[in-house]
Protein backbone atom coordinates (compact mmCIF):
# COMPACT_ATOMS: atom_id res chain seq x y z
CA UNK A 1 0.00 0.00 0.00
CA UNK A 2 2.38 2.39 0.65
CA UNK A 3 4.03 1.79 -2.66
CA UNK A 4 0.46 3.21 -4.31
CA UNK A 5 2.36 6.57 -5.24
CA UNK A 6 -0.09 9.01 -3.74
CA UNK A 7 0.28 7.51 -0.40
CA UNK A 8 4.39 7.60 -0.98
CA UNK A 9 4.63 10.52 0.16
CA UNK A 10 4.14 9.42 3.69
CA UNK A 11 7.22 7.20 3.61
CA UNK A 12 10.41 8.85 4.62
CA UNK A 13 12.76 10.82 2.21
CA UNK A 14 15.52 8.78 0.88
CA UNK A 15 18.66 7.42 2.19
CA UNK A 16 21.19 10.26 3.57
CA UNK A 17 23.68 8.41 2.08
CA UNK A 18 24.97 5.08 0.40
CA UNK A 19 23.05 2.57 -0.86
CA UNK A 20 19.82 3.29 -3.28
CA UNK A 21 17.21 1.54 -5.47
CA UNK A 22 16.03 2.70 -8.66
CA UNK A 23 13.43 1.48 -10.83
CA UNK A 24 13.69 2.17 -14.57
CA UNK A 25 11.20 2.41 -17.00
CA UNK A 26 12.81 0.10 -20.12
CA UNK A 27 11.49 0.16 -23.75
CA UNK A 28 13.91 -1.10 -26.96
CA UNK A 29 12.02 -0.33 -30.20
CA UNK A 30 13.93 -3.34 -31.53
CA UNK A 31 13.22 -5.96 -29.50
CA UNK A 32 10.04 -7.65 -29.64
CA UNK A 33 8.73 -7.35 -26.02
CA UNK A 34 6.36 -4.37 -24.72
CA UNK A 35 7.83 -1.97 -22.00
CA UNK A 36 8.50 -2.84 -18.72
CA UNK A 37 10.81 -1.82 -15.90
CA UNK A 38 14.08 -2.61 -14.45
CA UNK A 39 15.41 -2.66 -10.90
CA UNK A 40 19.09 -1.06 -10.49
CA UNK A 41 21.37 -0.90 -7.25
CA UNK A 42 24.03 2.13 -6.42
CA UNK A 43 26.47 2.21 -3.99
CA UNK A 44 28.62 5.15 -2.36
CA UNK A 45 25.93 8.04 -3.45
CA UNK A 46 25.31 11.00 -1.36
CA UNK A 47 22.50 13.66 -0.59
CA UNK A 48 23.66 16.15 -2.65
CA UNK A 49 23.90 14.18 -5.65
CA UNK A 50 22.02 14.78 -8.39
CA UNK A 51 19.50 12.30 -9.97
CA UNK A 52 21.46 12.70 -13.27
CA UNK A 53 24.56 11.96 -11.52
CA UNK A 54 23.37 8.60 -10.52
CA UNK A 55 21.96 8.15 -13.78
CA UNK A 56 25.21 8.02 -15.40
CA UNK A 57 26.43 5.93 -13.18
CA UNK A 58 23.42 3.07 -13.95
CA UNK A 59 24.63 3.49 -17.58
CA UNK A 60 27.89 2.35 -16.73
CA UNK A 61 26.57 -0.37 -15.20
CA UNK A 62 24.36 -0.68 -18.61
CA UNK A 63 25.26 1.18 -21.56
CA UNK A 64 21.20 -0.03 -22.91
CA UNK A 65 19.95 2.56 -21.01
CA UNK A 66 18.63 5.28 -23.16
CA UNK A 67 17.85 9.25 -21.83
CA UNK A 68 18.68 12.51 -22.87
CA UNK A 69 20.74 14.80 -21.30
CA UNK A 70 23.17 17.96 -22.20
CA UNK A 71 23.94 20.68 -20.08
CA UNK A 72 23.47 19.48 -16.65
CA UNK A 73 22.27 22.28 -14.65
CA UNK A 74 18.37 22.92 -15.43
CA UNK A 75 19.21 25.03 -18.62
CA UNK A 76 18.65 22.89 -21.52
CA UNK A 77 15.71 21.12 -20.55
CA UNK A 78 16.61 17.76 -22.20
CA UNK A 79 16.41 15.32 -19.05
CA UNK A 80 12.78 16.35 -18.37
CA UNK A 81 11.15 12.69 -16.98
CA UNK A 82 8.51 11.28 -14.58
CA UNK A 83 10.72 11.28 -11.14
CA UNK A 84 8.48 9.27 -8.24
CA UNK A 85 5.28 10.30 -10.05
CA UNK A 86 6.15 14.10 -10.46
CA UNK A 87 7.40 15.78 -13.91
CA UNK A 88 11.06 17.36 -13.05
CA UNK A 89 14.49 17.58 -14.10
CA UNK A 90 16.76 14.93 -13.34
CA UNK A 91 20.25 17.41 -13.06
CA UNK A 92 18.32 19.65 -10.36
CA UNK A 93 16.73 16.69 -8.63
CA UNK A 94 18.99 16.10 -5.50
CA UNK A 95 19.30 12.16 -4.74
CA UNK A 96 18.32 13.52 -0.56
CA UNK A 97 14.91 14.30 -1.34
CA UNK A 98 13.62 11.17 -3.43
CA UNK A 99 11.50 8.14 -1.46
CA UNK A 100 12.79 4.40 -2.89
CA UNK A 101 13.11 2.53 -5.06
CA UNK A 102 13.25 6.00 -7.28
CA UNK A 103 10.59 5.12 -10.12
CA UNK A 104 12.06 6.74 -13.04
CA UNK A 105 9.61 6.63 -15.68
CA UNK A 106 9.14 8.60 -19.36
CA UNK A 107 7.48 12.05 -19.54
CA UNK A 108 3.66 10.28 -19.51
CA UNK A 109 1.60 10.73 -22.71
CA UNK A 110 4.37 11.36 -25.16
CA UNK A 111 5.32 8.23 -27.26
CA UNK A 112 8.03 6.71 -25.87
CA UNK A 113 11.22 6.39 -28.69
CA UNK A 114 13.56 4.34 -26.24
CA UNK A 115 13.64 4.01 -22.55
CA UNK A 116 13.57 7.40 -21.10
CA UNK A 117 13.54 8.99 -24.39
CA UNK A 118 10.41 10.29 -25.82
CA UNK A 119 9.27 11.68 -28.96
CA UNK A 120 8.94 15.45 -28.90
CA UNK A 121 7.96 15.84 -32.58
CA UNK A 122 4.77 16.97 -32.01
CA UNK A 123 5.61 18.96 -29.13
CA UNK A 124 8.05 21.14 -30.95
CA UNK A 125 5.36 21.19 -33.68
CA UNK A 126 3.04 22.93 -31.37
CA UNK A 127 5.81 25.30 -30.82
CA UNK A 128 5.93 26.45 -34.50
CA UNK A 129 2.27 26.79 -34.48
CA UNK A 130 2.07 29.35 -32.80
CA UNK A 131 4.71 31.55 -34.33
CA UNK A 132 7.12 31.88 -31.65
CA UNK A 133 9.04 35.29 -33.24
CA UNK A 134 8.13 38.95 -33.21
CA UNK A 135 6.15 39.81 -36.49
CA UNK A 136 5.79 43.47 -37.56
CA UNK A 137 4.88 45.09 -40.74
CA UNK A 138 6.41 48.35 -39.96
CA UNK A 139 9.67 48.92 -41.42
CA UNK A 140 12.87 48.29 -39.61
CA UNK A 141 13.81 51.55 -37.69
CA UNK A 142 17.25 53.07 -37.73
CA UNK A 143 18.19 51.79 -33.89
CA UNK A 144 15.92 49.40 -32.50
CA UNK A 145 12.52 48.70 -31.57
CA UNK A 146 11.97 50.72 -28.35
CA UNK A 147 10.24 49.46 -25.07
CA UNK A 148 9.23 51.09 -22.38
CA UNK A 149 10.45 49.33 -19.46
CA UNK A 150 7.14 48.54 -17.53
CA UNK A 151 6.29 46.68 -21.45
CA UNK A 152 9.02 44.75 -21.19
CA UNK A 153 8.23 43.64 -17.32
CA UNK A 154 5.52 42.06 -18.49
CA UNK A 155 7.18 39.88 -20.42
CA UNK A 156 8.98 38.28 -16.77
CA UNK A 157 7.52 34.88 -16.51
CA UNK A 158 7.17 34.47 -20.24
CA UNK A 159 9.99 34.20 -21.89
CA UNK A 160 12.43 32.32 -19.41
CA UNK A 161 11.14 28.67 -20.64
CA UNK A 162 13.40 26.12 -21.67
CA UNK A 163 10.75 23.41 -23.76
CA UNK A 164 11.12 20.52 -21.33
CA UNK A 165 7.60 19.56 -21.80
CA UNK A 166 7.29 19.00 -17.57
CA UNK A 167 4.42 21.18 -17.83
CA UNK A 168 2.53 19.43 -20.90
CA UNK A 169 3.17 16.22 -19.81
CA UNK A 170 1.29 16.77 -16.51
CA UNK A 171 -1.51 18.34 -18.55
CA UNK A 172 -4.31 16.27 -18.40
CA UNK A 173 -5.94 18.04 -21.03
CA UNK A 174 -3.01 17.57 -23.23
CA UNK A 175 -3.20 14.12 -22.59
CA UNK A 176 -6.52 13.41 -23.71
CA UNK A 177 -6.08 15.65 -26.93
CA UNK A 178 -2.00 15.87 -27.58
CA UNK A 179 -2.93 16.86 -31.16
CA UNK A 180 -5.41 19.20 -30.80
CA UNK A 181 -4.85 21.09 -27.91
CA UNK A 182 -1.63 23.14 -27.66
CA UNK A 183 -0.49 22.73 -24.25
CA UNK A 184 0.98 24.80 -21.57
CA UNK A 185 4.57 25.26 -22.94
CA UNK A 186 3.34 26.36 -27.10
CA UNK A 187 0.35 28.55 -25.29
CA UNK A 188 2.66 30.22 -22.79
CA UNK A 189 4.89 31.12 -25.74
CA UNK A 190 1.93 32.55 -27.79
CA UNK A 191 1.65 34.55 -24.60
CA UNK A 192 4.88 35.74 -24.79
CA UNK A 193 4.38 37.26 -27.84
CA UNK A 194 0.74 38.70 -27.50
CA UNK A 195 1.76 40.87 -24.39
CA UNK A 196 4.83 42.13 -26.14
CA UNK A 197 4.04 45.60 -27.35
CA UNK A 198 6.76 45.74 -30.31
CA UNK A 199 4.68 42.06 -31.79
CA UNK A 200 1.78 43.94 -34.46
CA UNK A 201 0.16 40.47 -34.85
CA UNK A 202 -1.73 40.22 -31.72
CA UNK A 203 -5.15 40.40 -32.94
CA UNK A 204 -4.27 37.71 -35.91
CA UNK A 205 -2.61 35.57 -32.82
CA UNK A 206 -5.71 35.69 -30.53
CA UNK A 207 -8.19 34.78 -33.76
CA UNK A 208 -6.00 31.66 -34.57
CA UNK A 209 -6.72 30.42 -30.24
CA UNK A 210 -9.90 30.91 -31.30
CA UNK A 211 -11.35 27.66 -31.45
CA UNK A 212 -12.82 24.75 -29.12
CA UNK A 213 -9.55 22.80 -28.69
CA UNK A 214 -6.32 25.17 -29.49
CA UNK A 215 -6.62 27.03 -25.80
CA UNK A 216 -10.09 26.09 -24.22
CA UNK A 217 -9.58 22.96 -23.87
CA UNK A 218 -7.52 24.24 -20.62
CA UNK A 219 -9.20 23.86 -17.38
CA UNK A 220 -6.99 25.76 -15.37
CA UNK A 221 -6.13 22.22 -13.43
CA UNK A 222 -2.42 24.42 -12.89
CA UNK A 223 -0.64 20.39 -12.93
CA UNK A 224 1.76 22.45 -15.41
CA UNK A 225 2.46 25.30 -12.83
CA UNK A 226 3.05 22.09 -9.88
CA UNK A 227 6.20 20.67 -12.25
CA UNK A 228 7.45 23.80 -13.81
CA UNK A 229 11.57 23.18 -13.27
CA UNK A 230 11.62 26.82 -13.53
CA UNK A 231 8.71 28.22 -11.46
CA UNK A 232 6.90 29.20 -14.23
CA UNK A 233 3.17 29.80 -14.55
CA UNK A 234 1.81 28.91 -17.46
CA UNK A 235 -1.92 28.49 -16.06
CA UNK A 236 -1.57 32.99 -15.35
CA UNK A 237 -0.44 33.39 -19.07
CA UNK A 238 -3.05 31.30 -20.61
CA UNK A 239 -5.65 33.23 -18.44
CA UNK A 240 -3.57 36.66 -20.03
CA UNK A 241 -4.59 35.05 -23.20
CA UNK A 242 -8.21 34.67 -22.29
CA UNK A 243 -8.39 38.01 -21.15
CA UNK A 244 -7.13 39.99 -23.95
CA UNK A 245 -9.64 37.83 -26.34
CA UNK A 246 -12.06 38.64 -24.10
CA UNK A 247 -11.44 42.99 -24.09
CA UNK A 248 -10.73 42.10 -28.16
CA UNK A 249 -14.25 40.23 -28.84
CA UNK A 250 -16.41 43.04 -26.66
CA UNK B 1 -13.70 28.30 -36.90
CA UNK B 2 -14.31 30.92 -34.00
CA UNK B 3 -17.59 32.05 -32.36
CA UNK B 4 -19.18 30.26 -30.19
CA UNK B 5 -17.08 26.96 -29.39
CA UNK B 6 -14.13 28.97 -27.99
CA UNK B 7 -14.32 32.47 -26.00
CA UNK B 8 -17.85 32.63 -26.80
CA UNK B 9 -18.42 28.75 -24.70
CA UNK B 10 -16.10 30.03 -22.00
CA UNK B 11 -17.48 33.63 -21.39
CA UNK B 12 -21.37 32.02 -21.40
CA UNK B 13 -19.87 29.28 -18.70
CA UNK B 14 -18.51 32.41 -16.60
CA UNK B 15 -21.55 34.92 -16.97
CA UNK B 16 -24.57 31.71 -16.20
CA UNK B 17 -21.93 30.62 -13.39
CA UNK B 18 -22.08 34.60 -11.67
CA UNK B 19 -26.27 33.97 -12.06
CA UNK B 20 -26.22 30.80 -11.03
CA UNK B 21 -24.02 31.36 -7.66
CA UNK B 22 -26.40 35.05 -7.08
CA UNK B 23 -29.37 33.07 -7.41
CA UNK B 24 -29.01 30.26 -5.27
CA UNK B 25 -27.87 32.08 -2.53
CA UNK B 26 -30.66 34.71 -2.36
CA UNK B 27 -33.69 31.84 -3.15
CA UNK B 28 -31.91 29.31 -0.78
CA UNK B 29 -32.35 32.07 2.46
CA UNK B 30 -35.60 32.69 1.02
CA UNK B 31 -36.39 29.08 1.14
CA UNK B 32 -35.09 28.30 4.56
CA UNK B 33 -36.75 31.00 6.09
CA UNK B 34 -40.17 29.88 4.44
CA UNK B 35 -40.94 27.83 7.31
CA UNK B 36 -43.02 26.09 7.52
CA UNK B 37 -42.55 24.22 4.63
CA UNK B 38 -46.22 23.62 2.54
CA UNK B 39 -47.66 23.40 -0.94
CA UNK B 40 -49.12 27.00 -0.49
CA UNK B 41 -46.62 28.24 0.42
CA UNK B 42 -44.35 26.66 -2.30
CA UNK B 43 -46.47 27.34 -5.15
CA UNK B 44 -47.52 30.95 -3.63
CA UNK B 45 -43.58 31.75 -3.83
CA UNK B 46 -43.10 30.50 -7.68
CA UNK B 47 -46.61 32.42 -8.14
CA UNK B 48 -44.92 35.82 -7.95
CA UNK B 49 -44.27 36.74 -11.52
CA UNK B 50 -40.90 38.02 -10.24
CA UNK B 51 -39.68 34.71 -8.32
CA UNK B 52 -41.20 32.86 -11.47
CA UNK B 53 -38.88 35.12 -13.91
CA UNK B 54 -35.87 34.91 -11.90
CA UNK B 55 -36.15 31.27 -11.34
CA UNK B 56 -36.87 30.46 -15.15
CA UNK B 57 -33.75 32.72 -16.24
CA UNK B 58 -32.04 30.29 -13.60
CA UNK B 59 -33.04 26.80 -15.03
CA UNK B 60 -32.18 28.11 -18.49
CA UNK B 61 -28.72 29.89 -17.28
CA UNK B 62 -28.27 26.02 -15.52
CA UNK B 63 -29.13 24.28 -18.70
CA UNK B 64 -26.99 26.36 -20.77
CA UNK B 65 -23.92 25.85 -18.11
CA UNK B 66 -24.40 22.37 -17.91
CA UNK B 67 -24.38 22.15 -22.20
CA UNK B 68 -21.19 23.83 -22.02
CA UNK B 69 -19.42 22.29 -19.13
CA UNK B 70 -20.77 18.57 -20.62
CA UNK B 71 -19.39 19.46 -23.72
CA UNK B 72 -16.05 19.89 -22.60
CA UNK B 73 -15.93 16.49 -20.96
CA UNK B 74 -17.26 14.88 -24.21
CA UNK B 75 -14.82 16.64 -26.34
CA UNK B 76 -11.67 15.92 -23.66
CA UNK B 77 -12.38 12.09 -23.28
CA UNK B 78 -14.58 10.62 -26.40
CA UNK B 79 -13.05 10.90 -29.55
CA UNK B 80 -14.67 8.74 -32.18
CA UNK B 81 -16.57 11.52 -34.01
CA UNK B 82 -19.79 9.75 -33.83
CA UNK B 83 -19.63 8.37 -30.86
CA UNK B 84 -19.16 11.83 -29.69
CA UNK B 85 -22.28 13.53 -31.38
CA UNK B 86 -24.17 10.50 -30.55
CA UNK B 87 -23.65 11.36 -26.63
CA UNK B 88 -23.60 15.46 -27.65
CA UNK B 89 -27.34 15.01 -29.01
CA UNK B 90 -28.37 12.78 -26.11
CA UNK B 91 -27.06 15.94 -23.73
CA UNK B 92 -28.74 18.03 -25.69
CA UNK B 93 -31.96 16.17 -25.97
CA UNK B 94 -32.03 15.40 -21.95
CA UNK B 95 -31.48 19.64 -21.76
CA UNK B 96 -33.59 20.42 -23.71
CA UNK B 97 -36.53 18.25 -22.40
CA UNK B 98 -35.89 19.61 -19.07
CA UNK B 99 -35.88 23.02 -19.94
CA UNK B 100 -38.84 22.46 -21.88
CA UNK B 101 -41.20 21.17 -19.12
CA UNK B 102 -39.60 23.17 -16.76
CA UNK B 103 -40.77 26.24 -18.58
CA UNK B 104 -43.76 24.42 -19.05
CA UNK B 105 -43.99 24.50 -15.19
CA UNK B 106 -42.68 27.76 -14.34
CA UNK B 107 -45.75 29.68 -16.99
CA UNK B 108 -48.52 27.67 -15.45
CA UNK B 109 -47.70 28.05 -11.93
CA UNK C 1 15.23 -12.45 -50.75
CA UNK C 2 13.06 -9.41 -51.02
CA UNK C 3 14.75 -6.43 -49.18
CA UNK C 4 13.40 -5.22 -45.79
CA UNK C 5 11.41 -1.75 -46.38
CA UNK C 6 13.89 1.06 -44.83
CA UNK C 7 12.08 1.36 -41.77
CA UNK C 8 9.07 -0.95 -39.91
CA UNK C 9 6.28 0.78 -38.72
CA UNK C 10 7.49 2.70 -35.42
CA UNK C 11 6.46 1.01 -32.70
CA UNK C 12 5.61 3.83 -29.76
CA UNK C 13 4.00 3.04 -26.42
CA UNK C 14 2.81 5.66 -24.47
CA UNK C 15 3.26 6.12 -20.56
CA UNK C 16 0.27 7.04 -18.87
CA UNK C 17 -0.34 5.13 -15.61
CA UNK C 18 -2.67 7.38 -13.92
CA UNK C 19 -1.75 4.91 -10.64
CA UNK C 20 1.67 6.08 -10.50
CA UNK C 21 1.49 9.48 -11.41
CA UNK C 22 1.31 11.73 -8.38
CA UNK C 23 -1.15 14.15 -8.51
CA UNK C 24 -1.47 17.71 -6.89
CA UNK C 25 -4.43 18.55 -4.64
CA UNK C 26 -5.18 21.34 -7.44
CA UNK C 27 -5.90 18.22 -9.92
CA UNK C 28 -8.12 16.51 -7.57
CA UNK C 29 -10.21 19.47 -6.71
CA UNK C 30 -10.41 19.85 -10.69
CA UNK C 31 -11.38 16.20 -11.47
CA UNK C 32 -13.89 16.45 -8.67
CA UNK C 33 -15.08 19.34 -9.78
CA UNK C 34 -15.83 17.52 -13.19
CA UNK C 35 -17.56 14.31 -11.32
CA UNK C 36 -19.74 16.85 -9.52
CA UNK C 37 -20.82 18.13 -12.39
CA UNK C 38 -21.97 15.43 -14.09
CA UNK C 39 -23.55 14.01 -11.91
CA UNK C 40 -25.61 17.31 -11.64
CA UNK C 41 -26.48 17.24 -15.17
CA UNK C 42 -27.81 13.60 -14.09
CA UNK C 43 -29.62 15.04 -11.52
CA UNK C 44 -31.39 17.97 -13.51
CA UNK C 45 -34.32 15.25 -15.05
CA UNK C 46 -34.89 13.31 -11.47
CA UNK C 47 -35.14 17.51 -10.60
CA UNK C 48 -37.63 18.77 -13.17
CA UNK C 49 -39.67 15.77 -12.52
CA UNK C 50 -39.72 16.67 -8.50
CA UNK C 51 -40.43 20.36 -9.22
CA UNK C 52 -43.48 19.13 -11.36
CA UNK C 53 -44.65 16.69 -8.79
CA UNK C 54 -44.34 19.58 -6.12
CA UNK C 55 -46.18 21.80 -7.90
CA UNK C 56 -49.05 19.66 -8.83
CA UNK C 57 -51.12 20.38 -5.91
CA UNK C 58 -50.84 19.49 -1.85
CA UNK C 59 -50.83 15.83 -2.58
CA UNK C 60 -48.23 15.28 -5.17
CA UNK C 61 -45.87 18.01 -2.72
CA UNK C 62 -46.46 15.34 0.42
CA UNK C 63 -45.15 12.62 -2.13
CA UNK C 64 -42.19 14.45 -3.28
CA UNK C 65 -41.64 15.31 1.07
CA UNK C 66 -42.21 11.66 1.99
CA UNK C 67 -39.78 10.30 -0.77
CA UNK C 68 -36.94 13.39 0.27
CA UNK C 69 -37.41 11.69 3.96
CA UNK C 70 -37.12 8.07 3.42
CA UNK C 71 -33.24 6.54 4.22
CA UNK C 72 -32.31 5.96 0.31
CA UNK C 73 -33.02 9.61 -0.80
CA UNK C 74 -31.08 10.52 2.10
CA UNK C 75 -27.96 9.27 0.77
CA UNK C 76 -29.10 9.87 -2.69
CA UNK C 77 -29.31 13.81 -1.66
CA UNK C 78 -25.93 13.63 0.52
CA UNK C 79 -24.08 12.69 -2.60
CA UNK C 80 -26.31 15.34 -5.09
CA UNK C 81 -25.20 17.65 -1.77
CA UNK C 82 -21.36 17.00 -2.13
CA UNK C 83 -21.48 17.69 -5.99
CA UNK C 84 -23.41 21.09 -5.48
CA UNK C 85 -21.47 22.76 -2.80
CA UNK C 86 -18.02 21.20 -4.49
CA UNK C 87 -19.07 22.46 -7.70
CA UNK C 88 -19.90 25.59 -6.09
CA UNK C 89 -17.16 26.76 -4.09
CA UNK C 90 -15.10 25.47 -6.72
CA UNK C 91 -16.66 27.29 -9.11
CA UNK C 92 -15.97 30.36 -7.14
CA UNK C 93 -12.32 29.72 -7.34
CA UNK C 94 -12.11 29.51 -11.27
CA UNK C 95 -14.30 32.50 -11.24
CA UNK C 96 -11.49 34.41 -8.64
CA UNK C 97 -8.86 33.10 -10.67
CA UNK C 98 -10.63 34.73 -14.21
CA UNK C 99 -9.86 37.75 -12.07
CA UNK C 100 -6.85 36.83 -11.51
CA UNK C 101 -6.85 36.01 -7.83
CA UNK C 102 -4.92 33.16 -6.67
CA UNK C 103 -2.93 32.06 -9.44
CA UNK C 104 0.01 31.70 -7.51
CA UNK C 105 0.96 28.18 -6.93
CA UNK C 106 0.69 27.77 -3.27
CA UNK C 107 -2.49 30.44 -2.70
CA UNK C 108 -3.79 27.91 -5.59
CA UNK C 109 -2.73 24.68 -3.42
CA UNK C 110 -4.47 26.22 -0.45
CA UNK C 111 -7.91 27.01 -2.23
CA UNK C 112 -7.92 23.85 -3.83
CA UNK C 113 -7.43 22.02 -0.20
CA UNK C 114 -10.30 24.92 0.73
CA UNK C 115 -12.53 23.85 -1.95
CA UNK C 116 -12.33 20.17 -1.23
CA UNK C 117 -13.05 20.56 2.77
CA UNK C 118 -15.63 22.90 2.11
CA UNK C 119 -17.46 20.15 -0.58
CA UNK C 120 -17.50 17.38 2.29
CA UNK C 121 -18.79 20.02 4.66
CA UNK C 122 -21.47 21.09 2.54
CA UNK C 123 -22.22 17.32 1.87
CA UNK C 124 -22.48 16.93 6.05
CA UNK C 125 -24.30 19.88 6.59
CA UNK C 126 -27.21 18.75 4.09
CA UNK C 127 -27.30 15.26 5.66
CA UNK C 128 -27.51 16.71 9.29
CA UNK C 129 -30.26 19.00 7.87
CA UNK C 130 -32.05 16.46 6.34
CA UNK C 131 -31.88 14.06 8.61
Amino acid sequence: MADWQPLRFMQAPGPKAGRMRFSVYRFDPEGDAGPGTQEYVLDDLTPDMMLLDALLRIKEQDETLGFRRSCGEGVCGSDAMNINGRNGLACITRLGELVEPVKLRPLPGIPVIRDLIVDMDNFYRQYREVEPWLQAREAQPEVERFQLPEERERLDGLYECILCGCCSAACPSYWWNPDRFLGPAALLQAARFIEDSRDEACDKRLDQLDDAYKLFRCHSIMNCVDVCPKGLNPTEAIERIRKRMLRNST
Amino acid sequence: MSGFSGMGAWLLQRLTAVYLVVFTVWAGIRLALADPWSYAAWSGWLGEPVNAALAWLFGVSLLAHAWVGGRDVLIDYIHPLGLRLALLSLLAGWLLGSGLVFTALVVSA
Amino acid sequence: MRPQPPSQPRRRPVYLDLFQIRFPLMAITSIAHRISGVLMILAIGPAVYALSLSLSGPAGFQRVQAALDSGPAWLVLVVIGWGFAHHFFAGLRYLLMDIGRGMERETARRSALATLVLGVAGAIAIGWWLA
